[in-house]
């Protein structure tokens, strides 16, 4: 391997870091390399950590014809980043089946993440293309998944719908747990259920004050629970890939203890969120201020050719900061000290 | 021929990268797409960050004082850091984790899945080349669990034996370490001159097995993975020579990586976690404590503070006094004259008001009371036993989840 090929392997974050800064001084960007989609916010759950506020449709909701036009071909425009389709439950969206036909037409890679509930009866568009990876909620052993979930039997549709998109040869399932302060320390009991399962990683991500979990702050984990979730999780990887998600941040040059890819974050940098109604966020915040324009009014190729300068300059310290979780910090709730530092001193004050 | 195409591609992409500057300079905001540009424009950023021409500071202390210490990683990286093992630790790192997850399913609920010992005959599990007396090893606690035992004890000897041959194997991972170091409980403290120079040895070599897997995992982070599908393996003649070579140059890669990066790379969890302290009492002769990290024997004197890891060792000399060390929660801890304990035998030692203490915090950390699980894993080395006995008591206790977590602390 030639030199530049192992300064890239060695320093990804700080690669990545100085060519979007570089190339915004000099007026460019690159094309993102994904963009999700909140497809709807439609859902038949109700759980209180989730941050689109979803349930009902909201009003103004992008349509099919819609989103074809202002987003699929935009992608195409935009060198085909992967779109990932989130919500509410993209399942539910009618014309979900024909969204998926339609990013397959155009050769747009895509995404997935749902609570698994809808996959059964949608597996049809699933093997028409392939997504490239599926998420599939998992936030704890059967009776807290489905307490917190508001309904009996989705713990065992999660499962099944894991295993059947397996089955029919979706190349990476991953099991994505969203820790809060109730499921924090159900982890050990967790792995083996995740581990039996058809999963081929387990994400575990945090939990982000947006949307409803906006209003239940006290479901936040604790410092000391990520210490002890990311310590566990270190420790599990010897036998199974399971990751620490964004919104932990980084660890720096112990990333590789935690993750595959060294953490960067990409919020507005090379990727990007729009919003059910076609606002375009530099990530998942339900903050209309944040909105760098609706994809009703601007292309979306030239929001992101022009938008998110506050993201890609170093004027700003909060959004330049691509150590952390831009949504976490703005959010007051830094995860990479609380996940990865002072450990030790913890139990020094302990023993003291 | 190959130096003078690779200075034909230099120049090509320095040509295209000053065309994209006068691009620039038009002043539009533009979107870097197609098939080669941004791959031109990540070189030239490649270019800029080796020449340190980046545009943060606040990220790159990660590296600071690498340089330095370059030269003395190479030479005390340790001699099993060679072409050989690193072939095969390659081999090992692809099929290994198939077994320890069946291995942690059957840890989670030994009764509703596979025993490890079964595993090894199936054929998916066969792939995995076992280094014989690990596997041994895995049989011995398999079928002593399976028959309602407790985890049989293994002598430091053995111990040794079985890491020094996974390592011949290839098979450098942190999981070895605490599988092996597992087996030290049913064991007792050492007792002679020549068990304790075997523990010693022991608890040296499972810290550097631990810092040679952080080594390695550093490096593999480092070296990108070889871009072939394993695929090409399967075709009749093998792998073709430009696979060959390439899986050759990302052997050297990954050695000269995780030679290079042996010096920062410690042994995580193993120093980090699951530490006691004490502080050793006043009148009291001094305490020496074993240090695996460094092999230092250090001197604590009265009054003074130390911190043990699980791998270290705790000892009262010979001719002094008897050592009393002090728990600030859960009071003292004495040790005879010629007495060593490890980690283990820790717990052994506490008194019987510590041991009420301990069982009331236990038992409040199962209902859910938050600063006494916070005691308890304070404290792992002294507590560890206390709490897997009352969660196997009661299981579905509100505070046992966590409970379960914090035991991996020390166990994992
Ligand atoms: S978290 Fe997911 S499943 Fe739960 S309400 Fe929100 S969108 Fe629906
Ligand atoms: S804000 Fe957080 S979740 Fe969003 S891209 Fe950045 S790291 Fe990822």
């Amino acid at each position: 391997m030639g030199i530049l090929g192992r300064i890239f392997g060695r320093r990804t974050a700080h690669v990545y870091e100085t060519e979007i800064r570089w190339l915004h001084r000099l007026g460019a960007v690159r094309a993102p390399e994904a963009v999700q989609w909140i497809t709807t916010s439609t859902c038949d759950l109700h759980c209180p950590h989730c941050y689109s506020h979803a349930g009902r449709r909201s009003p103004g909701e992008l349509t099919h014809d819609e989103a074809c036009r202002l987003l699929l071909d935009e992608l195409v425009a935009l060198d085909r980043p992967v779109l990932v389709l989130a919500g509410g439950e993209p399942l539910l969206r009618p014309d979900f089946a024909d969204l998926v036909a339609a990013a397959g037409r155009r050769g747009i890679p895509w995404a997935l993440h749902s609570h698994g509930g809808r996959v059964l009866e949608q597996l049809d568009a699933f093997r028409a293309h392939l997504p490239v990876m599926v998420a599939i909620s998992l936030d704890g052993p059967r009776e807290v998944h489905d307490a917190f979930r508001g309904r009996a039997g989705s713990f065992d549709r999660a499962l099944r719908a894991m295993a059947e998109l397996k089955q029919i040869g979706v190349s990476e399932v991953v099991a994505g747990t969203t820790l809060h302060r109730e499921n924090a320390d159900l982890v050990a009991d967790m792995a083996p259920i995740v581990l039996e399962s058809a999963a081929d990683a387990w994400g575990l991500h945090l939990m982000t004050p947006e949307g409803r979990a906006g209003e239940h702050r006290e479901l936040l984990p604790t410092a000391p629970q990520l210490r002890r979730v990311a310590s566990f999780a270190r420790r599990l990887r010897h036998s199974f890939r399971v990751e620490l998600d964004n919104e932990w941040g980084s660890a720096g040059d112990e990333d590789c203890f935690y993750r595959d890819a060294s953490f960067v974050c990409g919020a507005g940098r090379f990727a990007c969120v729009v919003s059910a109604t076609g606002e375009v966020m530099p990530c998942t915040t339900t903050d209309l201020a944040e909105s760098e324009g609706n994809v009703r009014d601007v292309p979306l190729s030239q929001i992101w050719a022009e938008g998110f300068a506050r993201f890609r300059g170093t004027d700003d310290a909060l959004r330049s900061d691509c150590g952390d979780c831009w949504l976490q910090t703005r959010n007051g709730v830094s995860c990479r000290s609380a996940a990865f530092h002072g450990a030790s001193s913890t139990l020094l004050e302990a023993i003291r | 021929m190959k130096s003078f195409g690779i200075a034909l591609l230099w120049i090509v992409a320095i040509a295209i990268a000053l065309l994209l500057l006068v691009r620039f300079g038009r002043r539009r905001k533009i979107v870097l797409r197609g098939r080669f540009a941004p791959h031109l424009v990540r070189l030239v950023v490649l270019v800029l960050v080796a020449l340190g021409a980046s545009a943060e500071t606040a990220h790159t202390d990660e590296g600071k004082g690498d340089a330095d210490k370059v030269g003395q990683a190479e030479s005390d990286a340790p001699d099993v850091l060679h072409a050989k093992t690193i072939a095969r630790w390659r081999a090992m790192t692809a099929n290994f984790p198939r077994f320890t997850r069946a291995y942690a399913l059957w840890h989670s609920n030994p009764t509703a899945h596979p025993a490890p010992a079964t595993l090894f005959e199936t054929r998916r599990a066969g792939r995995v080349p076992m280094p014989p007396r690990l596997r041994d090893l895995i049989t011995h606690e398999s079928t002593a669990i399976g028959a309602g035992e407790q985890r049989p004890g293994v002598g430091a000897a053995s111990l040794l034996s079985a890491l020094a041959e996974a390592e011949a194997y290839g098979l450098i991972d942190n999981w070895v370490c605490a599988f092996l170091w597992r087996f030290g409980e049913a064991d007792g403290p050492p007792r002679d001159p020549a068990a304790l120079a075997l523990h010693v040895e022991l608890g040296k070599r499972l810290h550097r097995h631990a810092r040679l897997a952080n080594a390695l995992l550093r490096a593999k982070a480092e070296v990108k993975p070889i871009a072939y599908a394993p695929r090409v393996w399967a075709s009749k003649g093998g792998p073709k020579r430009v696979v060959r070579v390439r899986e050759a140059k990302a052997r050297r890669d990954l050695l000269a990586a995780a030679r290079r990066l042996w010096v920062q790379s410690d042994a995580g969890p193993w120093e980090r976690e699951a530490l006691v302290g004490f502080q050793v009492e006043a009148g009291s002769a001094a305490a020496w404590v074993l240090r695996a990290e460094t092999g230092a024997e250090t001197s604590v004197g009265p009054d003074k503070k130390l911190q043990l890891t699980r791998l270290d060792l705790l000892q009262a000399r010979e001719g002094a006094g008897p050592v009393v060390l002090r728990h600030t929660w859960l009071g003292t801890i004495r040790l005879l004259p010629g007495e060593t304990l490890r980690s283990w035998d820790l717990v052994k030692r506490l008194q019987q008001p510590a041991q009420e203490k301990l069982a009331l915090a236990v038992k409040q950390a199962l209902q859910g009371d938050e600063a006494a699980a916070a005691l308890l894993e304070g404290a792992l080395p002294l507590t560890h036993r206390a709490i897997r006995e009352g969660v196997a008591k009661q299981p579905d206790a509100k505070g046992a989840p966590r409970l379960r977590v914090i035991l991996t602390l020390y166990t994992d």
